[in-house]
């Protein structure tokens, strides 16, 4: 039977045949304005519920954004990180205020832009953890290793194909948010052909509905898997700090 | 007399249950975190046990309900799920290091942390006490983790290696180390206390002493688990006597001395009884709730029921 680390949201986990597979690198596309880091959140939390070790890697938000919304899904998340069930990297405030930053995590990336030190703080976050059964890495978001100038996905593809191989040897599953509007087409292709899963949210393109934020999935490893879902559509709203997930048929717009 | 102590392990019907027994019970206890680290309710911190989210909610609820006093059982220093993170490790001379299965080093303070919101989430769901079972070193050469050995070798200003054989060859050592460990396991019950106490939660905790002529009956606590009943008596509403947990009951060797000490504590006591129980057995526990004047006899429910 496949390990496998749901999000905690019924439809979306029953459609990913129960959740995303042990191993297993996916990539999360979004574009400004939906919610993406709530559904990060979900997968967050929900491993935290079920007792798997959890890394979240951040590049865009404070630590206390994360705790703050794991902590409204009902997870104590101060309680998971002084059991060293949830540890966080800090690439976001590091760079100005690391001593600020070093209050809430030992794990600190100085330079985005530099692999060497994602992977390597990466790794000692890893190793903090000690002997772990299951894990799971979330980044927020990969898009930062990938800076407006650079129109070559070379860093973010490097360290994905490094994470591909560490996931198959090693086991746990990475899961990163990519800003596809925010590259061109070409660099978001080259991150797409290296992960196993690629998820998508984005605002429907109809006119009739174009504040609905729609969930794709657009790749698989499973085969037979993708092709049951290749032409389905996933409707989501997020209402009383609840995020809702239905194939877009199930209910009436 | 003899209440059911509900194990995780148990399939049974809340409802049914106290439908069929509430009319002849008056207590009861209910592992609310069992020894694998799944908690029978929902946490938010614990994962849930499988399709016993609400086990432990609807047992309480309805007991409450019915009168009866509901202790909740959690299972302190063993937790399967944190066993690889926070394992208590033993070390000897020429001897690979061994992990107790299952045992959490009393040592490691986020542990206390966890532990103390379990306790402070359970103290919400309609509970008379928390007994705290396995509140305890798993042997007496335990232990030697990487924290266990820097803290003590800075406490006593000794070389980077040492062991429980070293310890026990100088007796001035020995005593100190055992007294230094009996010391974090009462730290470790003030902090839980404490941390109720802050949160508004006073309720009563019993603590578990195992009482079994293998590790020395109750003097042997000491030595063998880390147990200071004195000092834990300081913290405790009542300990919970677990008779006899690895060998077969003997009536010869239990006389009056084995409990004067505890009982010089006067502090409440109950008794528990986790293997298949016979009729001569049962005659036995209750002597010995005669002796210590003990104020229930927790059996597991299957035994009951039969």
């Amino acid at each position: 039977m496949k390990n496998m680390y749901s999000f905690g949201i019924t439809e979306l986990d029953e459609a990913l045949g129960g959740g995303l597979e042990d191993g297993s690198v996916t990539i999360l596309e979004d574009e400004m304005g939906v919610f993406s880091d709530i559904l990060l959140s979900y997968f967050i939390a929900r491993g935290l519920k079920r007792g798997d070790d959890v890394i979240v890697l951040l590049t865009e938000h404070p630590i206390q954004y994360y705790i703050n919304m794991i902590n409204i899904l009902g997870v104590k998340a101060d309680v998971a990180m002084e059991v060293g069930k949830l540890v966080f990297i800090d690439a976001f405030l590091s760079p100005f205020t690391v001593s600020r930053s070093l209050q809430r995590t030992k794990f600190a990336i100085r330079n985005v832009g530099s692999l060497s030190d994602i992977r390597q703080t990466l790794q000692s976050a890893i190793q903090s953890l000690g002997e772990t059964d299951r894990l799971r890495i979330v980044i927020d978001s990969l898009s930062q290793f990938l800076p407006p100038m650079t129109q070559s996905p070379q860093p973010a593809a490097i360290f994905l194909q490094q994470q591909h191989v560490e996931r198959n040897e090693r086991g746990g599953v990475l899961l990163a948010l990519v800003h596809r509007d925010g590259h061109s087409l070409h660099i978001v292709r080259s991150i797409e052909y290296i992960a196993d899963i690629v998820l998508r949210m984005c605002f429907s393109e109809s006119e009739k509905s174009k504040k609905d934020v729609l969930l794709y999935v657009l790749k698989t490893n499973d085969p037979l898997l993708f092709e049951k879902l290749q032409n389905k559509v996933f409707l989501c709203s997020y209402k009383q700090n609840r995020l809702l997930i239905h194939e877009r048929d199930k209910i009436i717009i | 007399m003899v209440a059911p102590l509900i194990s995780e392990d148990i399939a049974l019907d809340p409802s049914a249950f106290l439908g069929e027994y509430g009319g002849y019970i008056d207590e009861l206890a209910i592992v609310a975190k069992a020894a694998s680290g799944e908690t029978l309710y929902q946490s938010s911190i614990a994962p849930s046990m499988m399709d016993k989210e609400n086990f432990f909610e609807r047992f309480s609820n309805i007991a409450k309900y019915l009168d009866i006093s509901t202790y909740a059982v959690i299972h302190a220093f063993f937790d399967e799920l944190f066993h690889k993170k926070f394992k208590s490790v033993s070390l000897n001379a020429e001897e690979i290091p061994v992990s107790a299965t299952g045992f959490i080093c009393p040592n490691k303070k986020g542990y206390w942390k966890y532990l103390a919101e379990i306790m402070v989430e359970i103290a919400d769901l309609q509970v008379s006490g928390i007994i705290l079972l396995d509140f305890r070193y798993p042997w007496r050469k335990y232990c030697f983790c990487t924290e266990c050995i820097r803290d003590f070798r800075m406490l006593e200003n000794l070389p980077v290696y040492f062991h429980y054989g070293l310890l026990e060859e100088r007796i001035d050592l020995y005593e100190k180390w055992l007294k230094w460990r009996s010391g974090v396991l009462s730290d470790a019950l003030k902090y839980f206390i404490n941390h109720l106490n802050s949160q508004g939660k006073n309720i009563p905790v019993i603590v578990e002493v195992i009482l079994d002529p293998i590790s020395e009956m109750t003097s042997g606590v000491f030595e063998y688990f880390g147990q200071n009943l004195e000092e834990l008596s300081k913290s405790v509403d009542g300990f919970i006597l677990n008779i006899f947990p690895f060998s077969t009951i003997d009536k010869d060797v239990i006389t009056d001395d084995v409990f004067t000490g505890i009982i010089s504590l006067n502090k409440p006591i109950y008794l528990l009884y986790t293997k298949n129980l016979t009729e001569s057995e049962l005659e036995i526990l209750k002597e010995i709730a005669k002796i210590v004047n003990a104020k229930k006899i927790f059996i597991k429910f299957a035994q009951i029921a039969s």
